[in-house]
């Protein structure tokens, strides 16, 4: 890995990630960009057009001599942004593909930050999620996120002399990140699901920057689930907290989502409520098997939500 | 005592006081057996099931760990955890979904006793004039569970968990055969499961089988686990059926 592109570098993951590998031995050029269609705009981002025929994305990573892409672009909440358009992503997604896979380009790794949303929450699902088990296909956020795997798998397929990997990155949490768990436990009163009380997990921040540049540097090939150690109940999170809890039911709250937030009634969410009830654990047995091993466990991971929850309710509400 | 609840939330000694009451004053529950029971390992505990309420799964699940000290899970329809409090309720004493992928990691990784019911749904629906008649055992799926987990499995016959919500007859209810019990005859439709009669409840361990198959395969041949699933039915089926000649009354024993 010596000259590395990362895209979602305007959110929190691609920014943290590309500082870290700015400061870190043996890497030559870091380049951080975002397509030139975003809105986003930071000091040091370059926006390059991921146009159809793809021809300015092989010019910018031939012109910066990229051997590494790292693909934090597609699931906004686990770049540490709340969700964006899908589509978009999706298809940005592809092109980037096309561009990585074009003969005149020598990138030799790409590892693209996917999500763990692409398993579902239910009561017919294993306590643990393994990455060959069962998928939400039928969901909305879950079928763009497999979709755009599946053609990351594609390019691997046509490409064998790069390796790529998919890393699933549980729920975020660290300075700056608007994720859905992140920002649901950093209200100040916090929900507890009548009648539930089920597992969740947790990534920090620097824990899923680690895993990136771990995929990145071994040449990791397939598709791995990434959290940080260990989960918890929910109850034992709103515990470690120290927060407040209020009962709410477990019906999603619907129509009446924007009175209940304008009135400061936690409400769970639309697209939380299953989490809540049923719990949201991957198994990440197969990640520490290549190698790699979390250094935050999920109470350090409630510690950075004790200390930034401001930070984090200021993004969360736009 | 009651420590913080495990990954699967058992929590120990929770709720257990008025079901213990239950198991030893009211089904006077007695066990025979008890040393076919693997003192350590994982292993598939199989017994038939009966009773409108999973009163079985907990009876078994109570008595190993009382007798012997080891906790046992049971794997259980994941339509119990839709609803809210009873899901946590019967994970708090070792209910788990019944997913493959638990069976295999409670089994393999924690290395756990794990009991499940073959005959499913078809155990306590089934008409009155198959009374203590095992019915059939699936398609092997538990038989599977074992063989790739590498563990063996240990049959129990339950006798008297029928007695306790015994059914009378079946009606017809939107397409399908309800059973209705005779509690819900004299103590009505709501309170009827809720109230089971005192039979008295012996649970038989028979020796474990273990199987020579190596573990961990993706798939084992249907023939072979129809035919193991058949035999360790069958073997549930004369024990019981021993059981019951010796009986002297339902509510005695």
């Amino acid at each position: 890995m010596h000259n590395v592109l990362v895209t979602g570098a305007a959110d929190p993951l691609g920014r943290r990630l590309v500082e870290h590998l700015r400061q870190r031995e043996g890497i030559g050029r870091v380049v951080g960009v975002e397509p030139a269609t975003s809105s986003e705009w930071i000091e040091g981002v370059e926006l390059v057009a991921f146009d159809a025929d793809h021809r300015a994305l092989v010019e910018f990573l031939n012109d910066n001599e990229i051997d590494t892409v790292l693909h934090c672009g597609l699931a906004p909440d686990r770049s540490g942004r709340a969700g964006g358009p899908r589509e978009a992503r999706v298809i940005e997604t592809m092109r980037l593909g096309a561009a990585i896979a074009h003969p005149d380009v020598a990138v030799a790794a790409w590892v693209v930050a996917s999500s763990t949303a692409v398993y579902p929450a239910s009561s017919q699902s294993p306590l643990l999620h393994r990455e060959d088990g069962d998928t939400a296909t039928d969901e909305a956020v879950a079928g763009s996120l497999l979709e755009a795997e599946d053609y990351v798998r594609d390019v691997a397929r046509r490409s064998p002399h790069m390796n790529v990997s998919i890393l699933r990155l549980q729920q975020l949490v660290g300075p700056g990140v608007a994720g859905p768990l992140s920002a649901l436990l950093s209200q100040p009163l916090l929900p507890a699901v009548v009648g539930y009380d089920a597992l969740v997990q947790l990534l920090a921040i620097e824990d899923a920057v680690a895993a990136l540049v771990f995929a990145a540097e071994i040449e990791l090939a397939g598709v791995y689930n990434v959290a940080s150690v260990g989960c918890l109940r929910w109850s034992e999170a709103r515990r470690a907290l120290g927060r407040p809890s209020l009962p709410v039911l477990p019906f999603e709250a619907g129509p009446l989502a924007p009175l209940a937030r304008r009135v400061g009634i936690p409400h769970v969410p639309d697209g939380l409520l299953d989490l809540l009830r049923f719990g949201h654990v991957v198994d990440t047995a197969k990640l520490a098997s290549a190698g790699f091993q979390p250094a935050y466990d999920q109470d350090a991971c409630l510690g950075a939500l004790s200390r930034h929850p401001d930070e984090v309710l200021s993004r969360a509400s736009t | 005592m009651s420590g913080a609840p495990d990954r699967w939330g058992r929590d120990v000694g929770v709720g257990n006081a008025p079901f213990r009451a239950l198991y030893r004053r009211w089904f006077r529950v007695e066990w025979e057996g008890l040393e076919h029971v693997p003192p350590r390992g994982g292993g598939l505990l199989v017994a038939n099931h009966a009773g409108m309420l999973p009163v079985d799964g907990g009876i078994v699940s109570l008595g190993i760990e009382e007798e012997l000290g080891r906790p046992v899970y049971s794997l259980a329809h994941h339509g119990f955890f839709r609803f809210p409090f009873v899901g946590n309720l019967l994970a708090r004493t070792g209910g788990v979904v019944g997913h493959p992928d638990n069976a295999h990691r409670l089994l393999t990784e924690d290395k756990s006793l794990v009991l499940v019911f073959p005959e499913g749904q078809k155990g306590p629906v089934k008409p009155a004039r198959e009374r203590y008649r095992l019915q059939r055992f699936g398609r092997g799926g538990f038989v599977e569970t074992a063989m790739r987990a590498g563990v063996p499995i240990v049959p129990i016959a339950l006798m008297g968990t029928e007695d306790t919500t015994p059914t009378v007859t079946s009606l017809r209810i939107a397409g399908q055969d309800v059973p209705l019990t005779l509690n819900s005859l004299l103590f009505g439709p709501l309170l009827g499961p809720f109230l089971p009669f005192p039979a008295k409840i012996r649970a038989r361990v028979l020796p474990p089988v273990h199987f020579d198959e190596p573990a961990g395969l993706a798939g084992y041949p249907r023939a072979l686990l129809m035919d193991h699933a058949e035999s360790i039915r069958d073997s549930i089926q004369r024990a019981l059926s021993r059981m019951l000649q010796q009986r002297e009354s339902v509510i005695r024993g």
